[in-house]
């Protein structure tokens, strides 16, 4: 769509001083975009500059409103000699080019000024009028929504997932041509800012073509990359997710019952209606299934394999008992047992297995269709071949798998997706079946071995090729979806390596939204099921009209949620049970049998690359885990051998990776991980590799047994070193499951919110003797002094009073309360790898750090950790890690009072420490006395903020401010009149998908920023720690004044993509880039308030820390 | 050696103690030593290097806040640190704040950068870190030089240039008051004499003496200077010198304070009376020269504090002997041809008064 860019400069405050002479400025504006300018008046003499202009206009097409960003420049006028830059402003448009027409930029954005930061605000409006399309012809995508946020984001409905969607877009570096040796570095970084800003508008409208082509409407789990390759150029790349998302409003005629799903569940509405339609088709589901269906009837509501969404599912038409008779046809799906009774209705995949394929590698929904693909060519001789081998048996269900395709007339059936990838880390209730594990390939490029650089060809076959293998990799795990995908790249001179991870898994994608659309849901009753997990004699039977009627309040509570009270997770064993069959494990596994259901398999631990999802029970708490592996690598003699060398290495070094973090799960006591994160690093000496985690125990899973040490002691010396370090791994894992609430869960399902309560007992015993049955995990230590050992029981403990995660949702029972504090580190220093420990040191020291930093919060818990590594030099290694502080409340269950009042000693401690401080202070020496002072109102001053503190302090006012004994659950009055006191125009900024104690009304626009600075003056600015710091500051001001301009106050899923830092300390001179990412929403405290814009205002108590 | 070790915040949050020492002219190895001594590395169970590390973000910060500070509406109206206005005023209010020794020191040199230089021995002679010394040093430069031209209220004006409080900006509009008419305060005579007693009197002198009193017609000219028609009528006050007037003055003061005085210090009174009387009427009517005003403590100290003090008359013989030499003219009808004197005398009195009693230290 073309349009009317409109734009008005009013004002500038705080601009440099630019004359020496008069000590101030004569500003006026450039307004530019594209190839047209306009100018303001000069404002003489003044610092604070009024311009108040007209409006300029700008007649653009489609294509380079998308691509091109507004850009204002503000320059000093000189009479005699040049005019001076004093900084620049680059709107990106997309966030107007929706079809909400009332949407307007405006507010005070920061000048910034690649060479000295920002310098001075200037104040605009701009607007956009769209043209309706003009053209019909025309591919426009405008108006396709991307998110960053790698879940349906909140407020809306995902109607359809029309798949994985890329693309890759190739230019020039700046840097690299001939006329940057020419040119000021401003002027190079200006033109490579914009550059970037140009690469990632292009590439976000190429996406969106491909979305609306796939008939989608949106991108969530959008995810942007720029490879600097650097004498090849830059690759910005980007996936995402394409998906047709409705806002309930818009969607759901309002139910007669007042039943209108509430958010949650409608989210979740991707469902498996089709599934249940196509099963009715086969005429032949036995005797047995109906009449465990009608079991089923008896004691439950209907139910579909999808949790909670049930209300919209049935067919409306359909009287009670038919619906629920479908989702017994569903059942096979859905439950444990059909694997026994082998009927022949059970869904394809089961059939495949029952006809045992030969060939254990693929699952039959990879049909023929798949061997058609050109790309299967690609797969590995290996592999393909297995492919080829089993599409003749999958082709007897082609039929099956057309009918859903017919039946769904807009969501593409899994089989038909090129690659069945989801760049979302978490999922509605009832879309994943099965987990199978993490899957990832990783490949080793030359970058002067492409032939035309300038095209994007060679990158894409390299990507193809990846995404390839990683299909067949899930294939081998029985999946047919990979979840959790990401792609990453390392670049380190002519050698590229590419990696993509994701989570295998079988899910369910097929959902047909207009039967849901049509019909409004049939009854209220049929809201909630129990979890098919049980056993049929569960006598409860859960019509829960309370859920019913909060959930047709209508209050739109996020999927994070989880914890309210209407949101009780239902929890769902299948997810862990192995999509593949268990004599045809993928890879040496220990089966034992599902904890829960006792029906079926599960293997010993479970990596995945998602967040915890609602369905899967997990007790305890989570703990971050992280594994890091150093590895010399020769110098390089030249890019092939280079290549090889590196290749060769990659799978040692992902052993160890992978060993490292059995060893750390298993000293935790647990056997699952999430949201596991590999970056792989290649330096010119180095080779590392990082794997995060956030790791729990999933109860489906058998509880992990003690590692117990094997060696060869020869010595009676060696002997009893090998005996001691048995005795400290026990102790660790007693002292970790102390600390996770791990120590009493032997009866497998612990928690009150689980509808499991009759069996719990003979679980217990069932439980006891599987566990026993268990092998060992045995570590093998080669000499007593082993390093592995070593470095595995050094490994520090989080200080009291944190909580370390890298996942979006936090698993247990605590949830969060609300953000205190963002963070990003960066950390660079010289690295000469001598030990494994030193290594591991730099990673336990910056946790450390954080923590120390963070010790006024606690107690809190540090959510969305991210870790990025990279080698700029030879012998330096840069760690960026960004994550969120937050408080934290426990969900009110059984164990709630022993956290309350372990938090309150807490809190007594953390006030003595602050108290001795003050006191230490005033002791000081005598050139103290003003300190002595503040100590002391810094103390009447914190009990003050405290009180009108928003609700993370909560607890501690209670406890130390007003000294309230025993009661430390918050009090929600305190926020409400906080909210309505301390009104101010604050920003926040989060990693996670959400704002802990907020909602998100709207989402304004997704927003990629690439930012670059340079400074000659290096010494000046503190060196290259100030310029850092300063830099990072700025960025994030600029993230908030662009986020405020739309009118948001909050940005999630914040990202730091890109930290690149080039130092020359002896020019005094550095360069940085940085690029970050995130959706701007707009956020409304979660209590039912008038609606408040503004977020709450963190930091009255903020001295303090 | 670590390159780079920085921490960044969404909300800028300032670490009060550490705040503190930088502002106490701490170094970060010293702020680090100092914390270390405290007993932080213990407690928190961390490295010298962690918390070094953080004491180091803290400082840059504290660096790049700096510079706003020296402007603090900038501060306000920045986007760069996101932090809450009480924050705000109180990171401002905390720079501005000053060791009233220090100040003491400089009170009474010129605010010029030669004079900087001098910090040094401020600083050796307070104890207080040379960097505070200086800090102090030049924000009293800057506040003067941004207020010292200014129409206007003086602590109006350095509250709304440097959001200062109301308390501060008093004591800051006193500095300026005191330096602007280069009121002597170093003599060593002048040495027993705090801080606060020259704020205190300076400030008494802006409500009653200068431009913006009550008393003042003429608001035009500036808060920083003494009201000159003022000073002007004091000349006239001379005729109080005069023998006959003199020896009236002094019998109706001594009967006055007949019945709250003791013997001993009536007799005291009595016999320097005439000093006494002589050296007000001579501060007042010097006040019309500026030589005279920039001396008015050193007089006040020579002339009137000092020859009470060792006659042992106590403070309260003080304010008994000026509230009685104050109103007894009232009665005795010296200003019948010039009626509107009453108003002059009284003013000048009044202040006299509280800056006498405020230096008089017995």
């Amino acid at each position: 769509m073309p349009g009317k860019v409109k734009v008005r400069v009013l004002a500038g405050r705080g601009l440099p001083v630019m004359d020496r002479s008069t000590d101030l400025t004569d500003a006026y504006v450039e307004v530019r975009f594209g190839t047209d300018v306009f100018k303001t008046d000069i404002c003489k003499k003044s610092l604070n500059p009024q311009w108040n202009s007209e409006w300029f206009k700008f007649e653009v097409e489609d294509e380079s409103l998308q691509d091109e960003p507004l850009e204002l420049r503000v320059l000093d006028h000189d009479t005699y000699s040049a005019n001076d830059a004093i900084g620049k402003i680059y709107v990106d448009l997309n966030p107007l080019l929706t079809k909400d027409p009332l949407k307007v930029i405006s507010g005070w954005f920061p000048i910034y000024d690649t060479m000295h930061g920002i310098r001075g605000e200037l104040n605009i409006i701009v607007k956009v009028d769209l043209f309706s399309d003009v053209n019909k012809f025309r591919q426009s995508s405008c108006g396709i929504q991307f998110f960053s946020t790698a879940e349906v984001p909140s407020g809306y409905r995902m109607q359809v997932i029309n798949g994985f969607v890329e693309e890759l877009v190739v230019n020039d570096d700046p840097e690299y041509q001939w006329i940057d040796k020419i040119r000021t570095p401003r002027a190079s970084n200006e033109a490579r800012q914009r550059l970037f800003s140009k690469l990632s508008g292009e590439l976000q409208r190429k996406i969106g073509v491909k979305v609306s082509e796939l008939g989608g409407n949106a991108v969530i789990g959008y995810c942007q990359c720029f490879d600097l390759e650097g004498e090849s150029g830059i690759v910005a790349r980007g996936i995402g997710t394409g998906v047709t998302l409705v806002r309930p409003s818009q969607m759901m005629p309002p139910s007669p019952l007042g039943v209108s799903p509430q958010f949650k569940d409608m989210r979740h509405a991707v469902n498996s209606l089709n599934y249940f339609n196509h099963h009715q088709t086969p005429p032949s589901f036995g005797p047995s299934l109906t009449s465990r269906s009608h079991h089923h009837l008896t004691m439950t509501p209907p139910h579909t394999p999808v949790r909670k969404s049930v209300s919209i599912s049935p067919p409306p038409s359909a009287p009670p008992i038919v619906s629920s008779s479908q989702s017994a046809f569903s059942f096979p799906f859905s439950s444990p047992l059909p694997e026994e009774s082998a009927t022949p209705s059970s869904p394809p995949s089961q059939i495949i297995r029952c006809a045992t394929s030969p060939v254990k590698v693929v699952s039959p929904h990879t049909q023929v269709r798949r061997s058609s693909d050109s790309d299967v060519s690609n797969i590995t001789p290996p592999k393909g071949s297995s492919l080829t081998e089993s599409s003749g048996s999958g082709s007897g269900l082609g039929s099956g798998g057309k009918a859903v395709t017919k039946l769904s007339a807009q969501q593409p059936s899994i089989e038909l997706m090129e690659y069945p990838f989801f760049t979302m880390t978490s999922f509605p209730v009832g879309f994943i079946i099965h987990l199978g594990g993490v899957v990832s390939a990783k490949s080793v490029k030359l970058l002067d071995k492409i032939h035309n650089p300038e095209e994007p060809e060679t990158r894409d076959a390299w990507w193809t090729e990846i995404r390839t293998e990683i299909r067949t990799h899930c294939r081998t795990m029985g999946c047919h979806a990979v979840l959790g995908y990401t792609e990453h790249t390392t670049i380190c001179d002519e050698i590229i390596v590419l990696c993509a991870t994701g989570t295998a898994a079988r899910v369910n994608v097929t959902y047909d939204p207009a039967s849901s659309t049509r019909i409004p849901p049939p009854a209220p009753a049929v809201v909630q099921e129990k979890p098919p997990t049980e056993k049929e004699r569960d006598k409860k039977l859960y019509v829960d009209v309370n859920l019913a009627n909060s959930a047709a309040q209508g209050s739109l509570h996020a999927l994070y949620d989880h914890s309210s009270d209407d949101g009780a997770p239902f929890y769902n064993c299948l997810l862990c049970h192995v999509p593949y069959k268990p004599n045809s494990a993928p890879f040496p596994v220990n089966l034992s049998v599902c904890a829960i259901c006792r029906k079926r398999k599960v293997p010993d631990v479970l990596f995945t690359t998602i967040d915890p999802p609602q369905e899967i029970q997990t007790h305890g708490k989570g703990a971050f885990i992280q594994a890091r592996v150093c590895r010399p690598k020769p110098k390089s003699k030249g890019g092939e051998s280079n290549a090889k060398e590196i290749s060769d290495c990659l799978p040692f070094l992902e052993y160890e990776l992978h060993s490292q973090l059995m060893n750390k799960l298993k000293l935790f006591g647990m056997n699952g991980l999430y949201g596991l994160k590999m970056q792989i690093t290649v330096g010119e000496s180095l080779l590392v590799g990082v794997a995060t985690a956030t790791a729990v125990f999933i109860a489906a899973l058998p509880i992990p047994p003690i590692p117990r040490v094997s060696g060869q002691a020869t010595t009676e010396e060696e002997n009893n070193r090998l005996l001691e370090i048995q005795k400290r791994i026990s102790e660790r894992v007693m002292k970790n499951r102390e600390k996770n609430d791990l120590l009493h869960i032997d009866t497998g399902q612990a928690s009150p919110r689980s509808i499991v309560t009759d069996d719990s007992d003979d679980d217990a015993s069932d439980l006891d003797l599987s566990s026993g049955n268990k092998e060992t995990f045995v570590i093998e230590v080669d000499d007593a002094n082993d390093e592995n050992i070593v470095a595995l029981l050094r490994e520090s403990q989080l200080p009291e009073g944190f909580t370390m995660l890298n996942t979006h949702k936090i698993p247990g029972s605590t949830s969060l309360a609300a953000n205190l504090q963002m963070f990003t580190q960066v950390w660079r220093q010289e690295y000469f790898p001598t030990s494994r420990s030193s290594f591991m040191d730099i990673f336990e020291n910056l946790v450390k750090k954080i923590c120390y930093k963070l010790r006024r919060m606690s107690p809190c818990c540090l959510c969305g950790i991210d870790f990025g590594v990279e080698i700029p030099e030879e012998k330096e290694i840069q760690i960026t890690l960004t994550g969120v502080c937050c408080s934290t409340e426990n969900v009110p269950d059984s164990v709630f009072e022993l956290h309350s009042t372990n938090k309150g000693n807490l809190l007594k401690t953390v006030q003595g420490v602050t108290n001795s401080n003050n006191s230490g202070t005033s002791e000081g020496d005598d050139m103290m006395f003003t300190m002595e002072e503040y100590a002391s109102e810094g103390s009447v001053g914190n009990l003050t903020g405290q009180v009108k503190a928003p609700l993370l302090r909560q607890t501690k006012v209670e406890t130390t401010g007003t000294k309230m004994e025993g009661n430390t659950r918050r009090s929600l009055e305190h926020v409400h009149v906080h909210n309505i006191h301390k009104l101010k125009s604050w920003v926040e900024l989060t990693p996670l998908h959400y704002i802990p104690g907020f909602k998100i009304e709207r989402y304004l626009g997704n927003y990629n920023f690439f930012f670059i600075r340079e400074s000659t003056s290096l010494r000046e600015v503190g060196g290259q720690g100030g310029f850092m710091q300063m830099f990072v500051a700025e960025v994030m001001a600029n993230v908030r004044a662009n986020v405020a301009s739309l009118g948001g106050n909050g940005l999630v899923s914040y990202r730091m993509n890109q930290c690149v830092l080039m130092c020359n300390p002896h020019k005094n001179q550095s360069q940085c880039l940085i690029n970050v990412s995130g959706d701007a929403v707009v956020v409304a405290p979660e209590e039912s308030f008038p609606i408040v814009v503004e977020p709450l205002r963190k930091n009255s108590d903020s001295p303090v820390t | 050696m670590t390159a780079v070790d920085v921490f960044v915040g969404n909300y800028t949050l300032i670490d009060s103690e550490l705040y503190g020492l930088w502002l106490n002219g701490y170094s970060a190895q010293d702020a680090a030593l100092f914390l270390q001594k405290s007993g932080v590395l213990q407690k928190a169970d961390v490295s010298m290097e962690i918390v070094y590390s953080d004491i180091q973000d803290q400082y840059r910060l504290f660096f790049g806040l700096e510079k706003l500070l020296q402007s603090p509406p900038k501060l306000i109206d920045q986007q760069i640190y996101q932090m809450d206005t009480d924050m705000q005023r109180q990171v401002i209010e905390r720079y501005y704040q000053f060791d009233s020794v220090v100040v003491r020191e400089i009170l009474g040199r010129k605010l010029s950068s030669r004079n900087r230089k001098d910090m040094d021995d401020v600083s050796e002679k307070t104890r207080i870190p040379i960097r505070s010394c200086r800090r102090q040093f030049d924000n009293l430069k800057r506040v003067f030089k941004t207020v010292e031209e200014m129409m206007g209220s003086l602590v109006e004006n350095i509250k709304t240039h440097y959001l200062l409080s109301e308390d501060l900006a008093r004591q800051y509009a006193a500095i300026v008051f005191i330096a602007n008419n280069r009121f002597e305060t170093g003599k060593k005579k002048l040495s027993h004499l705090s801080f606060e007693d020259f704020v205190f009197c300076a400030n008494q002198m802006i409500t009653n003496w200068s431009y913006s009193s009550v008393e003042c017609t003429v608001h035009a000219d500036m808060d920083v200077d003494l009201d000159r028609g003022f000073l002007h009528d004091l000349r006239e006050l001379k005729m109080i010198s005069e023998k006959e007037v003199l020896d009236e003055h002094k019998g109706q003061v001594i009967s006055h304070l007949k019945p709250s005085l003791t013997k001993k210090s009536r007799q005291v009174l009595e016999e320097s009376f005439k000093n006494n009387s002589k050296a007000i009427i001579n501060i007042a009517c010097g006040l019309n020269h500026s030589k005279d005003v920039r001396d008015i403590f050193v007089d006040l100290v020579e002339k009137v504090t000092e020859p009470c003090m060792s006659a042992g008359l106590s403070g309260s013989d003080m304010e008994a002997f000026l509230n009685a030499y104050k109103d007894t003219i009232v009665r005795m009808d010296v200003f019948r041809l010039q009626p509107h004197m009453l108003a002059v005398w009284d003013r000048y009195m009044k202040t006299l008064k509280l800056c006498v009693l405020q230096i008089y230290h017995t």
